[in-house]
């Protein structure tokens, strides 16, 4: 029990450190950003291409839908390779590798704090997302649309969903950049795996493609499979995770 | 359960036949040491001998081929197994790092964060409270830079702000790569004053390495120079230095007759002009009786002037080969 407690204790302290070292950093810019880049553009669009007094509650849901596919297989994956890369990059770029390591930090709870800290980001990147996108119906109204039938609440059922989905991709990146202190490497992957969401996820082969997790949870239209996509995600995390630390710990401290 | 200063062996550091290859070359070879507790230890060699490897290994951040590494009587590394078929891999076991601070290569810092919230960092891992903060940047005279923004930090700050680091919550021993690297020659004394009191005031022992051979003679008590691998000369400062021979130059108000009288006693020596003498080879126990024959002859002493061989003379003539 004690070394449970220990253990939870000492990582807590890790991810308060890993939260501190990105003060004055441009990570919670983009943590902001980002999310209000695709609403700002679904917003621009519904503006320029639509007729905004016509909004009935389909375009609503349409629009709000229109938010939630261009997060999840385009924006997310994006924010996810950035803001890992950042949090790793602050080690590379500073040497801070050999800082960390020469004080007593397990080197595992200091990759799952990382880890955390991103999933974490990731959470607010979300929330901001769905808070962002109910400002923007109050600026679509007053262009003249009638008041939405809710605030996005399809949005804010599938966000949980897709924290969870986005695992495997937060712990691919999270390895990569832990790895390579070039943050070209861990985005160029990124890049190309976003590019293969639309195709892949669409296709019968999405299930060997974790990228395609988030898109699948949020957008299939069986509640069967966008389940399937939620449970093999978990189990791809656990996984992907078990093996990263093994290789974390190899590349890094001592063995 | 033993408490810390309860469980510290008999040295603060032992290495034990410790050997590391990259690649092709090995860089240490079957390398003994041990550092005595209370002790500021100066760890000499050319660059490449693999000093910073073996700061390394002392630090956890590479495991060493084979052999042991003790740190106050607790071994640093062990093999654990890894849950792959077969395998197991020698891994540091992190929690005796906190018996230690270290400073390995340049200092590790991060440029947005403030003095304060950097050396925070350290205190939190340590569960140290936050009164150290204060206290380590008080040690380093940079109380007045807490609340600035490392980015802004000239070199030399940077290196105090880094030992300031490893000196949170008063660790049993310091390791430190080239601590004195970027100071100007104030802060370069600063930071000799402190390593050398630190034994004293703290009961720390410190462990560095250097190029800069003339700090060595004023900060160490004791050196060792690592050459191909292995440790290949150790000594206290004191005993190296008493046991290096040296010319003096002797003014006198009749130099031949200072000659005569050394050479009936055996000296080595000669005349460099009407009023100064020149004695070869002389061990610093030597010296008191040197004096007294000359006293005794009736020959007038000035002064006399030590040309002695300098740490960094007896190392450059070490190791050229």
């Amino acid at each position: 029990m004690k070394i449970l407690t220990d253990t939870v204790g000492h990582t807590a302290d890790l991810l308060r450190v890993e939260t501190l070292k990105l003060k004055r950093t441009s990570t919670l810019l983009m943590v902001f950003a980002l999310p209000l880049l695709v609403v700002l553009f679904c917003m621009g669009l519904a503006l320029k291409s639509q007729d905004v007094s016509q909004f009935d509650a389909e375009a609503w849901q349409k629009w709000w839908m229109g938010v939630l596919a261009l997060w999840s297989y385009f924006m997310l994956p994006l924010f996810i390779a950035l803001i890992t890369g950042a949090i790793n990059g602050n080690e590379h770029k500073n040497e801070g590798w050999r800082l960390m390591l020469a004080l007593p930090v397990n080197l595992s709870s200091l990759y799952f704090a990382k880890l955390l800290l991103g999933a974490l980001l990731n959470v607010i990147a979300m929330g901001w997302l769905w808070l962002s996108g109910v400002l923007a119906t109050f600026v679509i109204s007053a262009f003249g649309a009638p008041p939405p039938p809710d605030f996005g609440m399809q949005l804010l059922e599938a966000l949980p969903v897709l924290a969870l989905t986005c695992l495997p991709v937060l712990v691919i990146q999270h390895a990569l950049s832990w790895r390579f202190g070039n943050i070209i490497v861990p985005l160029s992957v990124a890049v190309i795996a976003t590019m293969g969401i639309v195709q892949i996820g669409s296709s019968q082969y999405w299930v060997w493609y974790p990228w395609s997790y988030m898109m699948t949870s949020a957008l299939a239209g069986s509640g069967e499979i966008r389940e399937l996509a939620l449970w093999l995600s978990l189990a791809v995390t656990a996984g992907l995770f078990w093996l990263s630390v093994l290789t974390a710990a190899a590349n890094k401290r001592a063995g | 359960m033993l408490s810390q200063s309860e469980n510290r062996g008999e040295h603060a550091l032992v290495l034990n036949q410790i050997s590391k290859a990259y690649a092709d070359k090995t860089v240490l070879n079957q390398l003994n040491l041990t550092v005595p507790f209370g002790s500021v230890f100066a760890f000499l060699g050319n660059n490449g001998e693999g000093k910073s490897t073996t700061i390394r290994v002392l630090t956890g951040l590479e495991a060493p081929d084979n052999g042991s590494v003790s740190i106050c009587g607790e071994s640093l590394y062990g093999r654990r197994k890894v849950p792959l078929p077969g395998t197991s891999r020698v891994v540091p076991d992190y929690r005796i790092l906190a018996r230690l601070g270290g400073l390995i290569e340049a200092p590790s810092l991060y440029p947005n964060l403030t003095a304060e919230e950097f050396l925070g960092i350290g205190c939190r891992i340590k569960r140290l409270p936050k009164t150290e903060i204060r206290r380590v940047l008080s040690v380093v005279s940079m109380l007045d830079a807490a609340k600035r923004v490392i980015a802004q930090f000239s070199l030399g700050m940077k290196q105090r702000l880094a030992i300031a680091h490893t000196l949170l919550g008063d660790p049993e021993v310091l390791i430190l790569d080239e601590p004195t690297n970027g100071l100007d020659p104030s802060g370069i004394r600063d930071i000799r004053e402190l390593l050398k009191a630190l034994p004293a005031t703290t009961g720390t022992t410190v462990f560095f390495s250097t190029h800069n051979l003339d700090e060595v003679e004023k900060m160490a008590s004791r050196f060792a120079v690592l050459k191909d691998g292995g440790i290949r000369f150790e000594s206290d400062i004191s005993t190296w230095q008493s046991a290096q021979q040296f010319n003096m130059s002797l003014e006198v108000a009749d130099a031949e007759a200072a000659q005569t009288v050394l050479q009936q006693h055996g000296y080595t020596s000669k005349t460099i002009n009407n009023t100064l003498v020149q004695v070869d080879h002389l061990a610093r126990h030597e010296q008191p009786q040197l004096h007294a024959v000359l006293v005794r002859a009736g020959i007038e002493l000035f002064q006399c002037y030590q040309n002695k061989r300098s740490l960094e003379q007896w190392f450059t003539n070490e190791n050229t080969d």
